[in-house]
C-alpha cells in the first residue's frame, strides 16, 4: 500500500511539472518568436502574459468537441489519447539527476525508441479515422517522415552506445564525465538534432503546420480537447527529444566544468538549463528558417542522413577497435 | 498471474484479427497481439527481446501493413454465406493446429527435455562468477554458438533487399539504370 502510494506520488511528480513546462514552452515559443520579429508577444493576461497558456488551455477545454459524422468514433477518440499518453510514458526512464530517475532500467534507450515508434500510431490512426482525404494524406506524410528519420536516429544512437557500452541512460551520462560526446561525435550531434526536428514534426520540417499549401495535417478534423491532447503530446515529445539530446551528447546532469563554482549547481538545474538551450534553439529555428518541400525532406533523410550515419557508425567502431577503446 | 491475464487478452485479440470485418481493425488487433506478446516476454524477464519485438514488428512491419491496407481501396465483403464459408475453413484449420500443439504438450516433460538437449556440453564458466544483462547474454550466444545461423539470416535479408530493389528499378533500352 505504502509502496504503491509512493509510486503514484512519483508519477505525479513527473507529470505535473511536465505539463507545466509544456504550457510554458508554448508561451516561451511565442515570446521568443515575437522578440525575434520585434513584436511584444502575448502580454495581456497576467503579469507580462504569464497566464496566457492557462487561458489557452481553458479556452480549448470549454470548446465544443466536434465529432465528424462519418468518422470511426472509437479510433477517432483513441488516437489523441494514445499520442498524449505515449509522450508521457517516455519520461519514466529519463534521469533528471544522479539517482533521480523513476525506472533505472538497463535498456532505457531501447525503451525510448520503442515508445517513439509507437507514437506514430496516434498520427496514422487520427488521419484514417477522421475519414477525410486531407487528414488522411497529412497523416501518411507525417508518419512516413517520422519513420524515415527514426532510422538515422537509430544509427546515431548505436554509435553513441558503442562509445559508452551501455543502453542505460545514467551510465551513458556517467561515461561522459571526461568529455561530452558532442565533441568527439560532433557531426552525429548535428544530424541527431536535425533528425529530432523532423521526428517531432517541427520547423523546418513542419508539414502538418502548412495550412496554406497542404491544409494542415493529420489533426484538421480535431477540435477542443482532441486538438489540445495532440498539441500537448507534440510539445512533450519536443521536450523529450531535447532532453535525449542533452543526455546523449551534452552530459545530462553533469556540470559544465568539474571545478569548484560549477560543482555546486545541483544536477537537475544543470539538466534543465541544458534542455532550455535546446528549447530556445527549437523556437529560434522556427522563427528563422523557411519550410522544406516534402520530397526534399525525404531525400535529405534517406539519401544524406542515413548514409552519413551508417558511415560514421563504421568509422567510430573501427576507431574504437583500432585504439582498443571499446568500453567492455 | 499477470502472465495469464496477458495470455487471455492475447487469445482474445488474435480472434479479433481473423474475425473483424474491417481490415484496418484486424491490423490494429494484430498490433495488440504483438504488444501483448512482448508483454509476455516482459513477464518472463526477457526485456530485450520484448522491446525489439515492439521496435521491429509494431514500429516497422505493422506500420507498413497499415500503410498498404489504408492505401488500397478495399470493399468490405460482408455476405453471410461468405463469412460462413471462410470461417468454417478457418476454424477447421485452428482445430488441427491446436491438435498438433496438444499432442506434444500432452507429453510435456519429454518434450521440454528434448528442447533442452543440445550438442554442446559445456560449463559456462563466466556465468559461474558474474551475472549478465539481457543484451550481453543474447550477444554471447548469438556471436559464438549460433553465428552461422546469424550470418545466414543476414544473407537472407540482404537477398530480399536486393530483390525488392530490382523489382522497383526500371531498365532503359540502353541498359542504363533509372530509379
Amino acid at each position: 500500500m505504502f509502496f504503491s502510494l509512493i509510486l503514484i506520488l512519483k508519477i505525479f511528480l513527473i507529470i505535473i511539472p511536465l505539463l507545466l513546462s509544456v504550457a510554458y514552452f508554448t508561451l516561451a515559443e511565442r515570446k521568443i518568436m515575437a522578440s525575434i520579429q520585434r513584436r511584444r508577444g502575448p502580454n495581456v493576461i497576467g503579469y507580462l502574459g504569464l497566464l496566457q497558456p492557462l487561458a489557452d488551455g481553458l479556452k480549448l477545454f470549454i470548446k465544443e468537441t466536434i465529432l465528424p459524422t462519418s468518422a470511426n468514433i472509437l479510433i477517432f477518440l483513441l488516437a489523441p489519447l494514445l499520442t498524449f499518453f505515449l509522450s508521457l510514458m517516455g519520461w519514466v526512464v529519463i534521469p533528471f539527476g544522479e539517482n533521480l530517475v523513476v525506472a533505472n532500467v538497463n535498456i532505457g534507450l531501447l525503451y525510448l525508441f520503442a515508445i517513439s515508434s509507437l507514437s506514430v500510431y496516434g498520427i496514422i490512426l487520427s488521419g484514417w479515422s477522421s475519414n477525410s482525404k486531407y487528414a488522411f494524406l497529412g497523416s501518411l506524410r507525417s508518419a512516413s517522415q517520422m519513420v524515415s528519420y527514426e532510422v538515422s536516429i537509430g544509427f546515431i544512437v548505436i554509435s553513441v552506445v558503442l562509445c559508452c557500452g551501455s543502453f542505460n541512460l545514467s551510465e551513458i551520462i556517467f561515461s561522459q564525465s571526461k568529455v561530452w560526446y558532442c565533441l568527439p561525435l560532433f557531426p552525429m550531434f548535428l544530424i541527431f538534432f536535425v533528425s529530432a526536428l523532423a521526428e517531432t514534426n517541427r520547423h523546418p520540417f513542419d508539414l502538418p503546420e502548412a495550412e496554406a499549401e497542404l491544409v494542415s495535417g493529420y489533426n484538421v478534423e480535431y477540435s477542443a480537447m482532441g486538438f489540445a491532447l495532440f498539441f500537448l503530446g507534440e510539445y512533450a515529445n519536443m521536450l523529450l527529444m531535447s532532453s535525449l539530446t542533452t543526455i546523449l551528447f551534452f552530459g545530462g546532469w553533469l556540470p559544465i566544468l568539474n571545478i569548484i563554482p560549477f560543482n555546486f549547481i545541483p544536477g537537475f538545474v544543470c539538466f534543465g538549463g541544458k534542455i532550455c538551450i535546446f528549447v530556445i534553439l527549437f523556437c529560434w529555428i522556427r522563427a528563422a528558417l523557411p519550410r522544406y518541400r516534402y520530397d526534399q525532406l525525404m531525400s535529405l533523410g534517406w539519401k544524406t542522413f542515413l548514409p552519413v550515419s551508417i558511415g560514421w557508425l563504421f568509422f567510430s567502431s573501427s576507431i574504437l577497435i583500432c585504439f582498443n577503446f571499446l568500453p567492455f | 498471474m499477470m502472465f495469464f491475464l496477458f495470455l487471455i487478452f492475447l487469445i482474445f485479440c488474435s480472434f479479433g484479427v481473423i474475425s473483424s470485418r474491417n481490415p484496418i481493425h484486424s491490423i490494429l488487433f494484430l498490433v495488440c497481439v504483438f504488444i501483448l506478446s512482448s508483454a509476455l516476454l516482459f513477464c518472463l524477464e526477457i526485456e530485450f527481446l520484448g522491446l525489439s519485438f515492439i521496435l521491429i514488428y509494431v514500429g516497422a512491419i505493422a506500420i507498413l501493413f497499415l500503410f498498404v491496407v489504408m492505401m488500397l481501396d478495399l470493399k468490405i465483403n460482408d455476405k453471410l454465406f461468405n463469412r460462413l464459408q471462410y470461417d468454417l475453413v478457418t476454424y477447421f484449420l485452428i482445430f488441427f493446429f491446436f491438435l498438433e500443439l496438444a499432442l506434444p504438450l500432452s507429453s510435456l516433460s519429454s518434450f521440454t527435455s528434448s528442447l533442452q538437449y543440445s550438442n554442446f556440453d559445456w560449463i559456462n564458466w563466466p556465468l559461474q562468477i558474474e551475472t549478465f544483462t539481457n543484451i550481453q547474454a543474447v550477444g554471447q550466444v548469438l556471436y559464438s554458438y549460433y553465428f552461422i545461423l546469424f550470418l545466414l539470416a543476414g544473407f537472407i535479408l540482404f537477398v530480399s533487399i536486393i530483390g525488392s530493389l530490382m523489382l522497383t528499378l526500371t531498365l532503359n533500352k540502353t541498359g542504363e539504370m533509372r530509379s
